[in-house]
């Protein structure tokens, strides 16, 4: 392109939550065998059957072998080369003076509210009017959940997964591993054994979560895998909204997040699930950086549920990550709303899959994949009319935006139908930034960053418009920072 | 030895046994070297997701080299030079053309259909000639067949693919700077097992258009590849296909561009019927630095009962950045709402349906010689 060299200075721009931060930790030696699940269950303070299930899974794991359909290239992983466990240690503080200084000066970094970073900082007795409850996942625990109370009142359970273990097993019993089954795949089998920590929610009937509720996960220690597991369960006719934030420090190696998400929406319920994910990347080199392995999978169980998940991708060094949706319940609907950024040496593979099975089940997919630098962009993707669905519709729309020559953006839709009455409508798109349309911005005197900035906004207002409007601000930013440079 | 049965005993004959024997001057090395690296297609690979291979096995051993002769029928203008593999200037034509296009290691099939090979003639338009009566290719003497086309410089050729039975049909073509390479294939409904391999390389300036019409078979796989090799190269291929009954239909098709300022459009109209299977992968992959590709895949399906199925996956790999490429897929069924327009003008349901269908076939195949010449009517 004409202004390649103008556009190519934009993109050099530091990842801003690089730092790590020099915290007092318990960290298990690295290494996996049933010795340090058991370790980690009894950490937890688990429970026999849970310690079983975690056994059960990684005896699985152990008989299974890493995917290598996806579009990404990376050496083997040691995974007896990875710590399954690290924790920030002491006890919980009583007041802001109590706090280990260095986990304070981490929040305020990372741009967390001071309110909020009260709290995140495990702080007892913090303000807490902001409207977003937080859990904090640092490595391996969840530091603090914010808003405990409100939400009780609201009888909103919003607490890490393993308070949950302990306080609501019945629950945990029924659902965890019902919609992401531990032997899924290798990564969801191995988080399975392993994970450490993460979030859960249960929203009783007919209730409408009273704010949203937020995730923040950051990976601190080195040589350490994060293995979180989030479960998330809309009772039938409730509404939830629910934010995942996520950073780490960069370093030369590579870091393995293993994270698995579970949502059941029941008859009438809606989960709205939104992730703004800026893992580091890795340098220009492609030097470190995070493997980012998630399954993340919704069931609409309940006829008339919904399901909706919007995700902004910008970091890791390789995503491998499909957040899909099985329409079990008739007429329930289905969402995908993606956003891929990828620049320098950064692997995406990522997409959704939509399984039809409840008549009259709706799906719709809107992915943007932007690919710059020397990057690799998949868009992958799973359309299933099962026999039983019938009058099931579907819409896909993705389109890639290039940006430089040596990137590569693909696209692999797999389209199934088993029914006459099904309808599946699915396009595509590959295109680059348009000399006509950079022309014309600069013409009127907008530079090129911004015009690359403006054009590629656009292309994505489909996705940011689904997302809750703080996250939609903060997402247009990410992105418009992640070009800085990579542009040309 | 892994795999199934017919699997086995088919490498195992194929790595014991010589070749037919037919047309001694082929390099037939590389094709078991295939077979001995690689080995055959395995029933849960990939690319054999929804075609069961082993079933072809089985057809291999069952009728691989046994069947009945018949006259070899192919009709050429005298401007174009059409030898049999059996005779010498076959081994001179081969020898003085370019280089294989086949790449033995994507595709072992053609690995096999070297070994076992019965049938094969070389088609060649020389240079600058610009024959407009076309070469038709009928039934052809064995199971496994291989017609290698050259299309030389500046010459432009039609080849006439009438409907005849085989185990394993290799095209093998490649067309020099500025030649034309027209291509129509009628597919029969069969009771065999048949699977076939069109691989084109076009030079630069290139043009290789693919007309395909399918009625379904037992079983039938067609693999289509083809390589623009040279800058400004153009490929065209529709594919129409109506199936019943059991018929079982994997089309799998890429294209490649390899140089910059290629155009490819590929349109494809399928209809399922009764417990019919019907695939299409669809690949378009634009290497570095083929800048200024335009490059476009639509494919539409229609389910006509609920027992048929309908499977797609049309793919983008693009790795250069100046390029305009898209593609769409939709699996449904015939609109209501023409139906009615049909149906309240006094247009019979059945007659209605028909013409319905008819005409969303024809949305492939346009014009009306064409439509005609691969059997879907005027």
């Amino acid at each position: 392109m004409a202004e390649s060299a103008e556009i190519n200075a934009l993109v050099e721009r530091e990842y801003a939550a690089g730092f790590v931060t020099d915290i007092a930790a318990e960290t298990l030696p690295p290494g996996l065998d049933e010795g340090v699940v058991r370790a980690i269950s009894a950490k937890k303070g688990e429970p026999e059957w849970m310690t079983e299930w975690r056994l059960d899974a990684y005896r699985r794991w152990r008989k299974m072998r890493p995917p290598r359909w996806a579009h990404v290239r990376f050496p083997d992983i040691d995974y007896q080369a990875i710590s399954y466990y690290s924790a920030p240690t002491g006890d919980k503080p009583k007041s802001l003076d109590e706090v280990d200084p260095e986990l304070l000066r981490t929040y305020e970094k990372l741009g967390i509210p001071l309110h909020e970073r009260a709290k995140l900082a495990g702080v007892e007795g913090a303000d807490e009017s902001a409207p977003v409850a937080v859990d904090a996942v640092f490595d391996s625990v969840s530091i603090a959940t914010t808003f405990k109370e409100e939400l009780r009142d609201a009888g909103v359970v919003f607490c890490s997964i393993a308070e949950a273990i302990r306080e609501h097993p019945e629950l945990v019993r029924r659902y965890l591993g019902s919609v992401v089954p531990k032997p899924d795949n290798f990564y969801a089998a191995l988080n399975s054994a392993v994970f450490s920590d993460g979030s859960f929610v249960y929203i009783p009937k007919h209730t409408r979560c009273p704010m949203e509720l937020s995730t923040y996960f950051r990976i601190n220690a080195a040589n350490t895998g994060q293995f979180e597991r989030t479960l998330i369960i809309a009772d039938a006719g409730s509404y939830v909204s629910y934010l995942e934030g996520c950073t780490a420090p960069m370093r030369d190696d590579n870091q393995l997040h293993a994270a698995v998400v579970e949502l059941v929406a029941l008859e009438d319920a809606q989960i709205k699930y939104s992730t703004v994910q800026n893992w580091y990347p890795g340098d220009e080199q492609g030097r470190g950086g995070i493997y980012n392995f998630v399954t993340k999978r919704g069931a609409c169980l309940g006829a008339r549920s919904k399901i909706s998940w919007t995700q902004v991708e910008t970091g890791s060094a390789i995503t491998w990550k499909y957040p899909s949706v099985v329409l079990r319940g008739d007429e329930s609907v289905g969402e995908f709303h993606s956003v891929a950024l990828t620049r320098n040496r950064q692997q995406a593979d990522t997409g959704t899959k939509m399984i039809h099975i409840g008549r009259g089940t709706k799906s719709t997919i809107v992915s943007k994949g932007i690919s710059a630098g020397r990057s690799q962009n998949s868009y992958r993707g799973l359309v299933r009319m099962n026999h039983g669905a019938a009058g099931a519709r579907n819409h896909t729309q993705c389109d890639s935006l290039l940006i430089g020559d040596h990137c590569g953006a693909h696209t692999f839709p797999y389209i199934e139908s088993k029914l006459p009455s099904a309808t599946i409508e699915h396009e595509a798109t590959t295109s680059k930034v348009s000399d006509e349309q950079l022309f014309l911005c600069q013409q009127r005197g907008i530079d090129a960053e911004k015009a690359v900035a403006m054009i590629v906004n656009g292309f994505c207002k489909d996705v940011f418009r689904t997302l809750p409007m703080e996250f939609a601000v903060e997402a247009a930013q990410l992105l418009e920072v992640s070009l800085e440079g990579a542009v040309g | 030895m892994a795999g199934s049965p017919a699997e086995v005993t088919l490498t195992q004959r194929l790595l014991k046994g010589g070749h037919s024997g037919y047309a001694p001057w082929l390099d037939r090395r590389p094709s078991r070297d295939v077979i001995e690296r690689i080995g055959l297609p395995a029933l849960r690979s990939e690319e054999w997701r929804h075609t069961n291979v082993r079933r072809w096995y089985e057809a291999v051993l069952a009728n691989g080299s046994s069947r009945a002769e018949e006259a070899a029928a192919i009709a050429a203008p005298a401007a174009i030079e059409v030898v049999d593999f059996a005779s010498p200037r076959a081994a001179e034509l081969a020898a003085a053309g370019p280089a294989s296009v086949i790449d033995l290691a994507s595709q072992p099939l053609a690995a096999v259909n070297a070994l076992l090979l019965r049938a094969g003639a070389v088609v060649r338009a020389p240079s600058g000639i610009r024959s407009t009566e076309p070469v038709r290719i009928g039934a052809l003497n064995g199971a496994f067949q291989h017609v290698l086309v050259h299309v030389e410089a500046g010459a432009s050729l039609t080849l006439i693919e009438e409907p005849s039975a085989f185990t394993h049909r290799v095209i093998e073509a490649t067309v020099a700077e500025a030649g034309h390479f027209c291509h129509w294939r009628r597919q029969a409904r069969s009771a065999e097992r048949e699977c076939s391999l069109v691989a084109v390389r076009l030079q630069a300036g290139a043009n290789y258009a693919l007309a395909q019409t399918s009625r379904g078979a037992d079983l039938r796989r067609n693999d289509i590849r083809i390589t623009l090799a040279g800058s400004g190269a153009e490929a065209t291929v529709v594919g129409a296909w109506r199936l019943h009954g059991h018929d079982h239909l994997d089309n799998q098709v890429a294209i490649s561009h390899a140089e910059a300022g290629g155009f490819s459009r590929q349109t494809y109209r399928g209809i399922a019927a009764d417990s019919a299977r019907a695939v299409l992968y669809g690949r378009i992959h634009i290497a570095a630095g083929a800048n200024q590709t335009d490059a476009a895949l639509s494919t539409k399906n229609l389910l006509a009962s609920d027992a048929a199925q309908v499977f797609a996956k049309p793919e983008l790999e693009i790795h250069a950045s100046d390029v305009q490429c898209r593609h769409g897929a939709t699996v449904g069924t015939l609109d209501d709402a023409a139906m009615h327009y049909m149906r309240s003008r006094g247009i019979g349901e059945e007659a209605a349906r028909e013409l319905l269908l008819a005409g969303f076939l024809r949305e492939a195949i346009a014009d009306a010689e064409g439509a005609e010449l691969v059997g879907l009517g005027a």
